[in-house]
């Protein structure tokens, strides 16, 4: 568990900076507001067309910089018009992880003026939901786009809160049983973008980015509030998953925890009562141990005639609601928070909320920041609460009125975000790419031999491909994509890097004096997006061996523009614990440079079983790295049909037209991999550094 | 001849097209002139929306599918949680994993989905042989949709053709001979891809999207079959606009140009001629494991811009 049972009071203060970009308006605050959850929500004056990155820092000075280290929460967050919210309720799909708000002491933020939709702002809205409409259990919200462009990314939020990315694109599944009871806001962003980012050419990349209209609606349920403790259960840590739910009426319950895999009910509980709280440690009933991977949460509740508060447990372990802000959410019933010991007690918890003075304004370039109230959690000594009890005991106040709803209710859960239905990780992964956010002109790399030290190596098409291509959305939404459906199948997340934190000598090979890190070792499976080029004169680099290599540019900004920001396939970290790689680059398995890589023994795969790549030009489409994941562990494809349909899948779902080339896709790899499933491989016999003995399926994946 | 032929059906149809114009086969504006050279022989007057319902394979089908994959009613597995999210009326055969073969029925999608890894080489350790070329593999998908029950006529043709519009996918597996060190290639499957017609209009997007994929391996032996034939109920009429309206509406400014390979905007105001060189009805396809409530018509048009100086590739469409 690694819930705070005690709190310090959360202030959250909230700063702002404008850019200075003329006819922006003044970036505002205009309220900052606090869950029941404890979740943060910011609100501020925006202007149409506009879009943001929503920054945080849980200190105003870094421990080693004396500056304060902002955090990116949300990119490119697009403006709702006049007035703009968002949610904070931590980012664990991140790397590191954004923590849940409730979980810091405090917790600053400030809004960046990104800058202008460039491209026409696409229609978005939630066509399966109107104003008003009572929801219950789980529920489908289509999110239907039209834009001139392709839509590129399409994201559903609840109260400000980002959900899961649907694996169909436009229907979103929510469990309406994981929030409160009570008024929700839904709405959905979208982003269209001219062309998907791939050879460079006369036309520019232009976005737009929109939301729609706001839906509010309201949950009615008899099972509502789910919740977990744990984001990523793991017992093999000694954590516990507290599950905990509330319950409309008094209920006779169950929950039944079931092994996704093989559907056999592992555990069963039972209770009766208006919530309930149960501590998993990870093992089946009677304490036996049973397989890791993905479980998921069935309750079921039957009203059971009896009142309220007869049964509200006083000791239950029902997880207190945490407060950390500037004021506090009292809209809804749901979202009620106790104020006094007395309040608490009928409530079935041990501590409440006081409200204590503003501490003194805070001056900074803006001008005077005044503080709201602060609030701390006192939990009431244990005679106080058997006393009130006794008192209550007798009375029949109930804080809700009768439940009116169905006599009974089934949910399954978790589905809401950051939990992952699972116990301890089967695998992991991990997922580096560059955005190529800031374009640069690089020089050639060199090839390799020592006089006269001037030779450089001829690209495909230089030097045209020596400045890069912006493809941040479609490479931060392929790489969401991948984690997110990593982690609903119960994969560990090793690494997911890009940009400057990821330096190329992270992904070298450590050898051959390279020196690298060979990040990609620490993972499974690996994805690797760049920008890639042939090279077509031979190189004789340590490993390259005289061969016609391939080349990825670094898009981090220390590795500078001269030979040490040029990636070759040669110097690759492969080997360690990775068993399948993907590269999502241009030609980094082409005719002829794959051949004489091959002949020479300049594809280091040492103990890696299959190489996925591509022997033409790709396009960073939206969902490839999805896809590839869905295919290799839901649908439990082989590594390469996995690879290849995905590709189809993604690229056959572009309009005509806007891709002008054929996209030819290969895997690599030792012969008796080239079944390798993730369920059922083999390990290569004569794992090589410089293997020769390579081969290779390829599949055109564009146009089909 | 046949190329005379063509000359006059494309003339011809533009002058029936535009009428008014001195040549026949232009109508210009002060802002723009619109030459429109592409074939109408084609053009649909009337196209209907399709309401999409669940699909009702025959017993005769699915026993076929189930003879040819080598599977008996004893194999019928539970279905996987992966497919059963998809459609809850699915039925499932043999084992999902990826190095055993499977066959999957999903009323709701209207899709069937064989794969048999078995029955092509995927390493030079299994060998090649009896793998069909493309004229064999042309006549064994023909077969397949055969006892499929699918009609042929609903596969699409040729623009202007009675010829299917086949495409073929061919896999091949790479190898270095170990004594001779030469770079063996062989082809280890091959496969046709038949897309459907509705209403004589080609549903747009690869065989997986609406139609047919069926590759075959050793032997000719069934490697994969992918069948996305959802049931269709006419749902609303709808009138297709004549080239003229297009023509009218591209003057007006009322349809946005993008340059070919991307969906850029391109700057209407700087266009002087715009010539239409060709135009392809299509339905919607949807690939085969996504839902899909309607099938649209929509036509798609490629052209060419002229601003004066250059001369740019567009393209542009009219959703019905």
């Amino acid at each position: 568990m690694n819930m705070k049972n005690t709190r310090i009071l959360i202030l959250a203060v909230v700063l702002l900076i404008t850019q200075p970009v003329i006819g922006h308006t003044n970036l505002n605050f205009n309220s900052v507001t606090v869950t029941s959850e404890g979740a943060i929500l910011l609100s501020f004056d925006s202007t149409p067309n506009e879009f943001y990155t929503v920054q945080y820092t849980d200190s105003l000075i870094g421990p080693n910089t004396g500056t304060t280290p902002w955090q990116d929460l949300y990119t490119y967050y697009p403006s709702h018009g006049t007035n703009t919210f968002v949610g904070d309720y931590g980012h664990y799909d991140l790397d590191p992880s954004i923590v849940h708000p409730r979980f810091n002491p405090m917790r600053f933020y400030r809004i960046v003026n990104q800058g202008t939709n460039d491209g026409p702002a696409p229609y978005v809205v939630i066509s399966s939901l109107t104003n008003g409409s009572v929801l219950s259990g789980e529920v489908t919200v289509s999110v239907v786009a039209t834009s001139t462009f392709p839509i590129l990314h399409l994201q559903l939020y609840v109260d400000g809160q980002q959900m899961y990315l649907p694996e169909n694109e436009t229907n979103f599944v929510i469990n309406t049983s994981e929030w409160a009871n009570g008024e929700h806001t839904l709405f959905a962003t979208c982003m269209a973008q001219s062309r998907f980012s791939g050879p460079s050419g006369y036309w520019p990349i232009t976005i737009g980015r929109a939301v729609s209209p706001y839906v509010s609606v309201t949950f009615d349920n008899l099972i509502y509030k789910i919740a977990f403790s744990e984001p990523n259960f793991e017992p093999s840590l000694g954590q516990t998953q507290r599950v905990t739910a509330s319950f409309a009426a008094n209920v006779d319950w169950t929950l039944e925890i079931v092994h996704d895999d093989t559907s056999n009910v592992v555990r069963t509980v039972t209770g009766s009562g208006t919530s309930m709280s149960f501590d998993w440690d990870g093992t089946g009933n009677g304490g036996t141990n049973i397989a890791d991977g993905v479980y998921m949460y069935y309750f079921t509740a039957t009203t059971n005639g009896l009142e309220m508060l007869q049964s509200a447990p006083l000791n239950t372990s029902r997880p207190l609601p945490s407060f950390s802000g500037a004021t506090m959410d009292d809209s809804t019933s749901e979202d009620w928070l106790p104020t006094s010991p007395r309040q608490a007690i009928m409530a079935g918890l041990k501590s409440y909320y006081l409200r204590l003075p503003p501490p003194p304004p805070l001056k900074t370039e803006q001008g005077w920041i005044p503080f709201e109230p602060r609030t701390v959690l006192v939990e009431i000594p244990e005679s106080q609460q058997l006393a009130l009890l006794q008192s209550l005991s007798t009375r029949q106040t109930l804080l809700r009125s009768e439940w009116e709803g169905p006599s009974s209710q089934s949910a399954a859960a978790p589905k809401r975000p950051p939990i992952a239905p699972m116990k301890n990780f089967l695998n992991n992964f991990g997922v580096g790419f560059y955005t190529y956010k800031t374009p640069v002109t690089r020089n050639n790399p060199k090839n390799g031999m020592p006089y006269p030290s001037t030779q450089t190596i001829k690209l495909d098409s230089d030097p045209g491909n020596q400045s890069s291509t912006d493809f941040t959305i479609e490479a931060q939404n392929n790489s969401m994509g991948m984690v997110q459906a990593m982690k609903k199948h119960s994969w560990k997340r090793a690494f997911h890097k890009f940009d400057d934190s990821l330096p190329i000598n992270r992904v070298r090979r450590g050898d051959q004096g390279y020196n690298g890190d060979a990040i990609f070792t620490q993972a499974t499976i690996g994805l690797f997006m760049a920008h890639g080029s042939y090279g077509t004169t031979l190189d004789y680099s340590p490993g390259a061996s005289g061969s016609y290599q391939t080349y990825f540019p670094s898009g981090c900004s220390t590795d500078g523009t001269g030979e040490s920001s040029w990636l070759r396939m040669c110097q690759f970290g492969f080997g360690g614990n990775l068993k399948w790689m993907g590269i999502l680059a241009c030609n980094s398995l082409c005719d002829p440079n794959y051949a004489s890589m091959v002949s020479h023994g300049a594809i280091p795969l040492k103990e890696t079983h299959l190489l996925c790549g591509a022997a033409s030009v790709v396009w960073m489409s939206k969902n490839i790295a999805e896809y590839w994941t869905v295919n290799m562990l839901k649908h439990k494809q082989k590594i390469t049909d996995a690879w290849f349909n995905a590709a189809i899948k993604d690229y056959g779902a572009i309009k005509a037209g806007t891709i002008s080339n054929t996209i030819i896709l290969r895997v690599t790899g030792y012969p008796e991999c080239m079944d390798d499933t993730v369920y059922n491989y083999t390990d290569p016999t004569n794992p090589s550094p410089n293997p020769g003995n390579l081969e290779k399926e390829e599949q055109q994946v564009y146009p089909q | 001849m046949k190329s005379l032929l063509g000359f006059w059906l494309i003339f011809e149809s533009a002058t029936v097209a535009f009428g008014a114009s001195t040549n026949g086969i232009s109508d210009g504006s002060e802002k723009l002139t619109v030459v429109w050279t592409a074939a109408t022989n084609d053009w649909q007057e009337k196209l209907w929306t399709y309401k999409v319902s669940p699909q009702k394979f025959s017993p005769s089908v699915i026993s076929n599918i189930l003879t040819i994959g080598g599977f008996t009613k004893k194999d019928r597995a539970k279905v996987p949680q992966s497919i059963s999210e998809m459609d809850k009326n699915a039925i499932f055969y043999g084992h999902l994993e990826g190095t055993y073969k499977h066959l999957a029925i999903c009323p709701s999608l209207g899709s069937i989905d064989y794969y048999d890894p078995t029955a092509k080489a995927s390493s030079h350790f299994q060998k090649v042989e009896g793998v069909p070329n493309e004229q064999e593999a042309t006549l064994l998908g023909l077969e397949c949709l055969r006892i499929c029950g699918i009609d042929i006529s609903q596969i699409a043709r040729k623009p202007g053709s009675c010829k299917l519009d086949l495409r073929w996918e061919k896999n091949t597996l790479t190898y270095t001979d170990q004594k001779t060190q030469k770079e063996i290639v062989e082809t280890n499957s091959y496969g046709v891809l038949f897309n459907r017609c509705i209403d004589g209009v080609k549903v747009n997007g690869y065989a997986r999207s609406g139609g047919v994929r069926v590759r075959f391996g050793n032997s000719a032996k069934l490697v994969d079959l992918q069948i996305c034939w959802r049931n269709l109920q006419p749902h609303e009429l709808l009138t297709v606009p004549s080239p003229q309206q297009i023509a009218e509406q591209l003057r007006d400014g009322k349809l946005l140009l993008h340059p070919l390979g991307t969906a850029y905007v391109y700057p209407f105001e700087e266009v002087k001629k715009l010539t239409v060189i060709k135009c392809t009805f299509y339905y919607e396809g949807k690939y085969y494991d996504e839902p899909m409530d309607f099938v649209r018509p929509f036509i798609s048009f490629e052209g060419i811009a002229d601003n004066g100086k250059t001369a740019t590739g567009v393209w542009f469409e009219w959703c019905l």
